[in-house]
């Protein structure tokens, strides 16, 4: 036998433990709120404290939580027995309405719209959230938590697990092992089965969703080959919360898998109560009496408890594709109330939206007005209760808009008439004339020589003969002339040789030197001398001196090249023609016109043209919502929104909490910007109001 | 043979002389559960008895039968107290009056014959003598009748266990320095003047806390034969006192 403990936590706080010795027990539904029931022959009043409405109840088997819940319900008998009826502590989940802020969903994860839905829990957070699939959902915020994510698992054939010990919601792919975890043989493992098999209850699955008539979103899913065995069984679903044919065509699909086949329902005792399952476990039975062969079941529900003297452990499974809990009378209930619920809460609208708008430009002062007249007979029932749901405003502030173009003006010179109509001006100073500034040299002083660089070669022993391009510099630049210094110097002692050079540029020679029966003894230095070139041009290219020698001897040399320019210019900017000096300012410069005085005319004009400014000049806007009070002729200001913050925003509720609209009439929007330089302000007041059918 | 209150005032009724007959037995409460069409069934046992019915078959002569039966009959008849029947001279059962059959023969009018039953708490024979320390002297697991002491540290919960049966006092019910008791059983109101017996009854400053949570087992101590009662582990309780009666199957 398990080891049993129920504690219980009074509202207040105050925890002990009882004994329900009467018996009790607990249940672990598949996708069902659970329930547990305490049954207690008597109780001191001092124990009965604890067992209040609201009580929270935890049952331990073998030190574990197994299940946790609240009593939602009490029958007190003589001498202070005590029946407490207790739903599991995911009753709260459906106590707990959201407001769902992100909801409808459009292609959005399964596994986020759960974790929104759960998030939104005082009591539970999300646990395991398997990943599921993209989807098209909405929940309504009068919703409960609960329904909202069995309606959700519906579509996605997943699974609801609650996790008592971390107070977690799970959404499963497969709660439970989808694979046998144990076998149960009648009679030696169970006992009192019955088996249960009823025809499909649905091969033809229609699914109608938000909507009516053409518009409606419907969906149909059918099983061919169910419905050639069994005949066609069409079973209509109606889910309002339905938002696409694709959310519609899932659940069809869905619920025509479940319901497709034949469903097996099988219920029995576990002769040992010690057995470790959780519901959604698939297990095996066998019993040849009721046709069972390694049968392949899913547990949709445990129930386990003491009942009178003795532990017993209650399973309910059925065939795998059906997997859902056969409902009792408090369940079936509970099912057509959610369902009503459902029908009530997701209507197919009968609102409509009326809306006025306006666009002009406006500045801090004088706003941007928009009148509207908001008719009884659009907003008022039979009865002349208003109907408006809300009125909103939608505003945005753009740069300001110019509705003409540039404009321009002719004949803008006077037309000077009359016996001095030929303006004179004189030059002298002395005469009130204007002057000429300094001349100005703008260049003094010029480079007559420019050294282009030099080459050098020492203790060169040159062949017999001549030794071409043995020194050489580069030359550039537009020059008039370049001259040449060249240096051959011998390295030895000879009184009769021959030497000589010959200088060449750009393929030209210019120069043939030929010393003959040279003597070092008058000179080592056997040629030193310059040479000049005319160029007159730009040039960019190398000078060469070749060398020759009558011995195979040691010599040294050098090149120095130079440029020059010989011409050059300078110029005079400015010269007093007057005075011929240049000692002359600049001022009074503009000649001074004389004549008579005449009327002339300015011909204006402005094109046609659209264009706007270059940017926003306000930063917020005041808002006022105003009526036209026919008594007073007056605008009455009812409500304003100041200092925004924002140029642009939408669905901004101007109702005052709901106050306004509150009779029919001229109703009127002020938008007033925060700049004095104006702007190109627009705004749309839409008003949501249902249709009195 | 004598019958006393097990609380309060003893009010100690001793018979003159036993009755004629006085039979106990005890009756398993395991469970059979019928395999249908088959021989092999199941037991469930967890060692455990019903509930004694033991029957006492006597009678009073002389003088004082009719104030002796009285003082007995109305021991019977007193079933808000639990009771201490004493079978032996230092061994007795707890538990309350079920019947008392007077009978009246033409025969017999020196004599007032009886038939009286008396229903156990619990199914097996504790010792007079209540122990502070020590083993458990019987040859069956008896229980930890009473411990007493004071409360340590207010801010501290307060744990008792025998190793297999947990219980605790959150910090949250407990004063320092106030008295705490712990009681195997005991006969409390129900508000109308009808008793029930609660185990487990705990009383701190000499009142009724209901915030006793079983944290092990059935919450309920016991101490098997031959264990010594320091494997009682109390924690912040000052000076605790644990009592306890050797148990006896028969």
């Amino acid at each position: 036998m398990g080891s049993y403990i129920i504690n219980v936590e009074t509202p207040s706080g105050v925890t002990g433990s009882v004994v329900a010795d009467i018996g009790y027990n607990y249940t672990e539904f598949l996708n069902e709120i659970n329930e547990a029931i305490l049954k207690f022959s008597g109780t001191g009043s001092v124990k009965r404290s604890l067992l209040v409405i609201g009580s929270k109840v935890e049952i331990k088997r073998n030190g574990t939580r197994e299940f946790y819940g609240q009593i939602e319900s009490i029958d007190i008998l003589d001498s202070g027995g005590i029946v407490a009826y207790v739903s599991g502590f995911e009753i709260w989940l459906a106590k707990e309405n959201g407001s769902y802020a992100s909801s409808p969903y459009i292609n959005v994860a399964s596994a986020t719209i759960n974790s929104d839905i759960i998030g939104e829990s005082s009591y539970f957070t999300a646990g395991t959230i398997d990943a599921g699939t993209n989807i098209d959902f909405r929940v309504n915020k009068g919703e409960s938590l609960w329904n909202g994510i069995s309606n959700l698992k519906r579509k996605t054939t997943q699974d609801i697990g609650i996790d008592y010990v971390n107070l977690e919601v799970d959404i499963l792919d497969h709660k439970g092992s989808s694979t046998s975890v144990a076998t149960f043989n009648d009679g030696i493992n169970i006992r009192n089965v019955r088996v249960t098999e009823t025809y499909p209850k649905g091969n033809k699955v229609r699914v109608y969703g938000k909507g009516d008539g053409n518009l409606q979103i419907t969906a149909t899913a059918e099983d061919a080959t169910s419905i050639s065995t069994y005949g066609p069984i069409t079973r209509d679903i109606t889910d309002k919360s339905l938002i696409s044919t694709s959310e519609a065509q899932r659940l069809a699909n869905a619920e025509r898998d479940i319901t497709k086949d034949p469903t097996k329902i099988y219920d029995f005792e576990v002769i040992n109560p010690n057995q470790s399952l959780v519901s959604g476990d698939v297990i095996t039975l066998n019993s040849t009496d009721k046709d069972l062969s390694n049968e392949e079941v899913r547990i949709v529900a445990i129930i386990r408890g003491m009942r009178g003297k003795s532990e017993f452990l209650q399973l309910q499974v059925t065939n795998l594709s059906y997997s859902q809990l056969l409902k009792r009378k408090s369940k079936v209930l509970a099912k057509i109330e959610k369902d009503n619920r459902d029908l009530n809460t997701y209507m197919d609208g009968t609102g409509n939206v009326l809306t006025w708008s306006r666009g002009i430009n406006a500045k801090s002062g004088t706003p941007q007005k928009m009148s509207f007249y908001i008719p009884s007979g659009f907003i008022t029932d039979e009865a002349g209760n208003l109907r408006v749901k809300s009125m909103t405003l939608d505003y945005d502030i753009d740069p300001y808009r110019r509705g003409v173009a540039s404009a321009s003006e002719s004949d803008s010179n006077p037309a000077l008439d009359g016996a001095t109509a030929a303006a004179s001006h004189v030059h002298n100073p002395a005469d009130a004339g204007h002057q000429h500034s300094d001349p100005l040299q703008t260049s003094s002083s010029y480079t007559g020589m420019t050294d282009q660089g030099a080459d050098l070669f020492s203790g060169t022993t040159l062949n017999i003969g001549w030794n071409n391009n043995q020194l050489s510099q580069s030359v550039s630049g537009t020059l008039d002339f370049i001259y040449v210094r060249v240096i051959l110097q011998t390295d030895f002692n000879n009184s009769d040789f021959n030497a000589g050079i010959r200088i060449h540029v750009a393929g030209n020679y210019y120069i043939n030197r030929i010393h003959m029966h040279a003597d070092t003894g008058i000179s080592i230095r056997v040629i030193r001398e310059t040479f000049i070139f005319p160029i007159f041009s730009s040039i960019s290219s190398t000078v060469y001196v070749d060398i020759y020698s009558s011995v195979n001897s040691s010599y040294t040399g050098w090149l120095q090249v130079y440029s020059a320019n010989i011409t050059h210019t300078h110029t005079i900017s400015q010269h007093n023609v007057d005075s011929g000096t240049s000692s002359i300012s600049s001022s009074n410069q503009s000649p001074s016109v004389t004549g008579n005085t005449v009327a002339h005319n300015h011909s204006v004009s402005v094109g046609d043209g659209i264009s706007d400014g270059g940017s926003v000049n306000a930063s917020e806007v005041d808002i006022y919502l105003d009526f036209w009070n026919t008594g007073t002729s007056t605008w009455d200001n009812k409500h304003s929104i100041l200092n925004t913050g924002k140029t642009l925003d939408t669905d901004v509720d101007i109702t005052d909490s709901g106050t306004y609209p509150d009779a029919a009439g001229y109703w009127r929007i002020r938008i007033d910007p925060d700049n004095a330089s104006p702007d190109y302000v627009q705004g749309i007041v839409k008003l949501h109001h249902s249709m009195d059918n | 043979m004598k019958i006393e209150n097990w609380t309060g005032t003893v009010d100690t009724f001793t018979w003159i002389y036993n009755p004629i007959t006085f039979n106990t037995e005890f009756v398993s409460n395991h469970t059979v559960t019928t395999i249908a069409y088959q021989n092999h069934h199941i037991i469930v046992s967890g060692g455990g008895i019903e509930p004694r019915s033991l029957v006492l078959n006597g009678h009073y002569s002389g003088a004082s039968k009719w104030t002796n039966y009285r003082l007995m009959a109305k021991h019977f008849q007193e079933t808000t107290k639990i009771k201490k029947l004493y079978f032996e001279s230092d061994k007795f059962y707890l538990g309350i009056g079920k019947q008392c059959n007077k009978t009246n023969t033409g025969g017999r009018t020196n004599f007032i014959d009886y038939i009286a039953t008396f229903d156990t708490l619990i199914g097996i024979l504790l010792d007079n003598t209540e122990k502070t320390s020590g083993t458990n002297a019987g040859n069956v697991t008896t229980y930890i009748t009473e411990i007493s002491g004071t409360v340590t540290n207010g801010a501290v919960d307060i744990t008792i266990t025998d190793g297999t049966n947990s219980i605790k006092i959150p910090a949250s019910a407990l004063t320092t320095g106030h008295t705490f008791k712990y009681e195997l059983v005991k006969m409390v109101d129900s508000g109308s003047g009808i008793f029930v017996s609660e185990y487990a009854y705990v009383e701190l400053n000499g009142i009724q806390t209901n915030k006793v949570e079983t944290t092990a087992g059935f919450g309920i101590l016991k101490l098997a034969p031959a264990t010594n009662v320091t494997t009682i582990v109390t924690t912040n309780i000052t000076s605790p006192v644990k009592k306890f009666r050797d148990g006896w199957c028969e």
